[in-house]
């Protein structure tokens, strides 16, 4: 059931009616009706899997409760050793179990000896609810957090269906304490929401699904291209894995605060980044903040020296790109990014000793871009042995033989991301003669830019307006008739 | 005061409406100018086009076409000077994808010319058609033009998969399972259809309820292997389990059906895949085409002989820049091609 298919609207549609028609003084009752509606969201996408969800729930509510009852350190760290084993576990066994029984075939074949790879189904969003529920006791554990009250709250938030497959990554501290608030739908939260997921409804649908045909056969069959069309296609694939995540983040914001809860900002305009660091701190936000806070920091972080903190830097981005998959691709592009984080990171502490001269941020953003588009490259190959032809070919290194295809989708679809990137600068900025100009036409079809404290910046339906109301209708035609028909599940769903 | 608050709601309920009805206006031009066709109520030369209108598609490629008084792509409306020659096809030969002077019946009429010969090439090409459909209006086709000569345009599921469907023209065997008949007519539009058309003439939006109930369809993936609407560079490519069924299909029957439909006069045009990786390995069907049209003397000619053209011009004949690259129908690379092709072996043949 993914976000933009018929059968999630009438899921959502009756959802929120069940709620409406429950009144406002039935909260308890509600944020149960919440907890079955996200497990048969989750049963949707395989019902096998959600007794795992459930274990996983409980194992670490109660690991949690008792770190937070046992006043002996040894005793607090055990249960917090059990529930990061057994999430770790977890994640180990359906994630990589394959990846490091084949590796080792791989080794094994030298000796003669094989070990035949499990059949086993990856469960639908498992690296997200594991790192949520880890960092729900690692706060228990450092005292940043209380814990939950009761189970089945906490089982709501685990399995809060607008952000259990793909994100973004909600930490206990973040839901929970808005788990005392009043929820069901209201014509605010309507206008909110609705207006935040018709956003990434048309990310997703118009954009990143579109550039999905350009990108796609691209990188399926890259042999049979030229340098020019591979080009194409690298950074058709960076604005798509761009629209198609944001576009999913903003399409869970949408959904929970139509429901009544506000999810954290996961994308800022990444692709404005005038350097790596910069970048980092712009996309997929909830990750690069988990990994920061439960694995870099805890590694000794920049607490160790220079050197070291050039090796929890590598550490973390290598384990972040694992985290993306099981596969040495993933391995390869972390391994890219913890070297560019660390090669900023030393230009920045040798800037001044070595004169190195600061660049001008346009320069910088175009640098930027120009290198996570490469390094797209070994993330959305299908193997090792793509990622290098493509290098060689987009290089001018490879026998050159293959065809130019000049996509146009390409060319109409990188407008819209980069107005609305400029506009978020000098949103951002605080342009103000811009913003003004900006607000006043937003004003005359009567929306406003919503600027939340958790969610971020978006612009939101305020008032009816003649012309609004004609440009939402237009937008919600052009949606409907131009909507990209290869309805793909969302990227970052296999993740 | 009552009065007043009534007044206000009707005033922002009309001026919704009147918003709502405006937005409705600017997406049929928008769509108008992307994809328009009138279509055809009768049972014409052409299914789904009316005769004497001009079709704007620029889902796949970008092309406006001019179908004449007959319902046929040309650029002579009849009375013809001289027996034309008929190219009959599917969407291939159709080509809504490329303007009128790119496809290849046009390119190929104008090198005629040059060789001497004066005959009209009417386009008969509709998208969804099979050798079936071609059997079946060989009579209709031969009564009202009298041709000098018919190409035959077919593709792999224009023999097998698409040949033996039920609810169109289609081959069945007899009863005694050794000898094919084709089973003939054109089939009539349904009355509920002919209505529906009729208002789809006045303005593309009513047929919103369909787009409606087919975009549902579409997102839902209920449908998978049903043609959207707007997807571009759509191919209905046979699977490699039925390609791998060739033998089950009875080609060597279906040809001969084909060449006494047209008393021997054609020239089949077979539309092969093409793979840049392996661009001159023969597909089983192109091989077992040529060999029965040799043995059976029909003139046959395969794109296939090009593709060497396409691998040193690094390009496809397939596909265009606003759908995916080779994938879908043929670009006016691909038909300057087939003309050229066709050319020379139409300069031999009806010279015979």
């Amino acid at each position: 059931m993914i976000f933009s298919s018929p059968r999630f609207f009438l899921f959502l549609a009756t959802l929120l009616l069940l709620m409406a028609l429950l009144g406002s003084d039935r909260r308890e009752f509600k944020k149960r009706l919440l907890g079955v509606a996200s497990c048969l969201f989750y049963a949707a996408w395989d019902w096998r899997y959600l007794g795992l969800l459930l274990t996983i729930s409980v194992v670490d509510y109660v690991a949690a409760a008792k770190i937070s009852v046992a006043s002996d350190r040894r005793i607090r760290r055990a249960w917090l050793l059990l529930s990061i084993v057994s999430n770790l576990s977890i994640l180990g066994y359906f994630k990589y179990c394959n990846f490091f029984i084949n590796n080792l075939n791989g080794v094994g074949h030298l000796f003669g000896w094989h070990i035949t790879p499990l059949h086993i189904l990856l469960p639908a969003g498992i690296s997200f609810y594991t790192f949520k529920t880890m960092s729900y006791t690692i706060d228990v554990y450092r005292g940043g957090l209380k814990t939950c009250r009761s189970w089945l709250d906490y089982t709501t938030f685990i399995t809060f269906f607008p952000e259990l497959i793909a994100g973004p990554i909600v930490r206990g501290s973040v839901f929970l304490p808005q788990m005392d608030r009043e929820i069901g739908p209201t014509q605010e939260r309507m206008k909110i929401g609705l207006s935040i997921f018709l956003i990434g409804l048309t990310k997703k649908v118009l954009i990143a699904d579109r550039l999905a045909g350009i990108a796609d056969p691209i990188f399926n069959d890259p042999g049979i291209y030229s340098a020019l069309s591979i080009w194409f296609g690298v950074f058709a694939y960076s604005i798509q894995i761009y629209c198609d995540f944001s576009g999913y983040s903003d399409m869970a914001i949408g959904t929970a605060k139509m429901i009544g809860y506000d999810l954290p900002e996961n994308f800022r305009m990444p692709y404005i980044s005038a350097n790596i660091t910069e970048f980092w701190r712009r996309w997929h936000i909830t990750l690069s903040s988990w990994l920061r806070d439960y694995l870099y920091v805890p590694l000794g972080g920049n607490r160790l020296g220079t050197q070291r903190t050039y090796i929890n830097l590598m550490l973390t981005m290598l384990l972040g790109g694992l985290w993306h998959g099981a596969s040495w691709n993933f391995v390869l592009w972390g391994g890219l990014h913890g070297s560019a984080l660390a090669v900023h990171k030393w230009v920045l502490s040798y800037r001044k000793s070595c004169r190195i001269p600061v660049i001008h941020p346009i320069i910088g953003v175009g640098a930027t871009f120009l290198f996570v588009s490469l390094a797209w490259v070994p993330f959305r190959a299908r193997s090792f042995g793509d990622t290098l032809l493509m290098f060689k070919t987009m290089m001018g290194l490879s026998n050159g033989n293959g065809a130019t295809w000049i996509p146009e989708a390409l060319f109409w679809c990188l407008p819209p991301v980069l107005i609305g990137h400029l506009v978020g600068v000098m949103i951002e900025k605080d342009v103000v003669k811009i913003v003004n100009i900006f607000r006043y036409c937003l004003n005359l079809c009567g929306l406003n830019i919503n600027n939340d404290t958790i969610s971020g910046y978006y612009v939101v339906w305020n008032r009816a307006t003649t012309l609004g109301i004609y440009l939402l209708s237009l937008w919600i035609f052009v949606l409907f008739f131009f909507a990209s028909t290869n309805t793909s599940p969302f990227i970052y769903f296999q993740f | 005061m009552k009065g007043n608050g009534v007044n206000t709601c009707v005033n922002a309920w009309l001026r919704s409406l009147i918003s709502v009805i405006l937005a409705f206006a600017t997406i049929e031009c928008i769509i108008r100018n992307i994809y328009f066709q009138k279509p055809s109520n009768d049972v014409g030369f052409h299914k789904n086009i009316a005769p004497n209108s001009t079709v704007v598609y620029r889902l796949e490629g970008c092309g406006v076409s001019y179908w004449n008084a007959d319902g046929v792509r040309s650029r002579t409306n009849p009375p013809y000077r001289s027996n034309p020659i008929l190219a009959i096809g599917d969407s291939f030969t159709e080509a809504l994808q490329v303007d009128d002077n790119e496809v290849y019946t046009s390119i190929l009429e104008k090198r005629l010319e040059t060789k001497g010969n004066h005959s009209p090439i009417l386009n008969l090409g509709f998208s969804g058609g099979a050798l079936p459909h071609y059997i079946a209006n060989a009579d209709r086709y031969k009564s009202y033009f009298s041709p000098e000569w018919a190409i035959i345009q077919l593709r792999d599921p224009d023999l097998t998969t698409e040949a033996w469907g039920k609810d169109t023209p289609h081959f069945c065997k007899n009863s005694t399972n050794d000898v094919i008949e084709c089973v003939s007519g054109m089939v009539a539009n349904h009355p509920t259809s002919i209505v529906f058309r009729i208002f789809i003439s006045a303005s593309r939006l009513f047929s919103f309820p369909r787009y409606a109930y087919q975009r549902v369809k579409e997102f839902d993936l209920i449908f998978k292997k049903e043609a959207p609407l707007f997807k571009a560079g759509y191919v209905n490519t046979l699977s490699a389990e039925q390609s791998s069924d060739l033998s089950n299909y009875p080609i060597a029957q279906e040809i001969e059906l084909v060449r006494k439909a047209y008393d021997g006069r054609l020239t089949i045009l077979y539309i092969a895949p093409y793979d840049p990786k392996v661009p001159m390995s023969a597909s089983p069907m192109e091989t077992e085409l040529s060999t029965i049209c040799r043995r059976q003397g029909i003139s046959f000619v395969t794109t296939r002989s090009l593709h060497a053209r396409f691998i040193a011009k690094k390009i496809s004949p397939f596909g265009f820049p606003n759908s995916n690259f080779n994938v879908g129908h043929c670009n006016h690379e691909g038909h300057q091609a087939i003309a050229e092709l066709l050319s020379d072996e139409l300069a031999k043949v009806i010279k015979k």
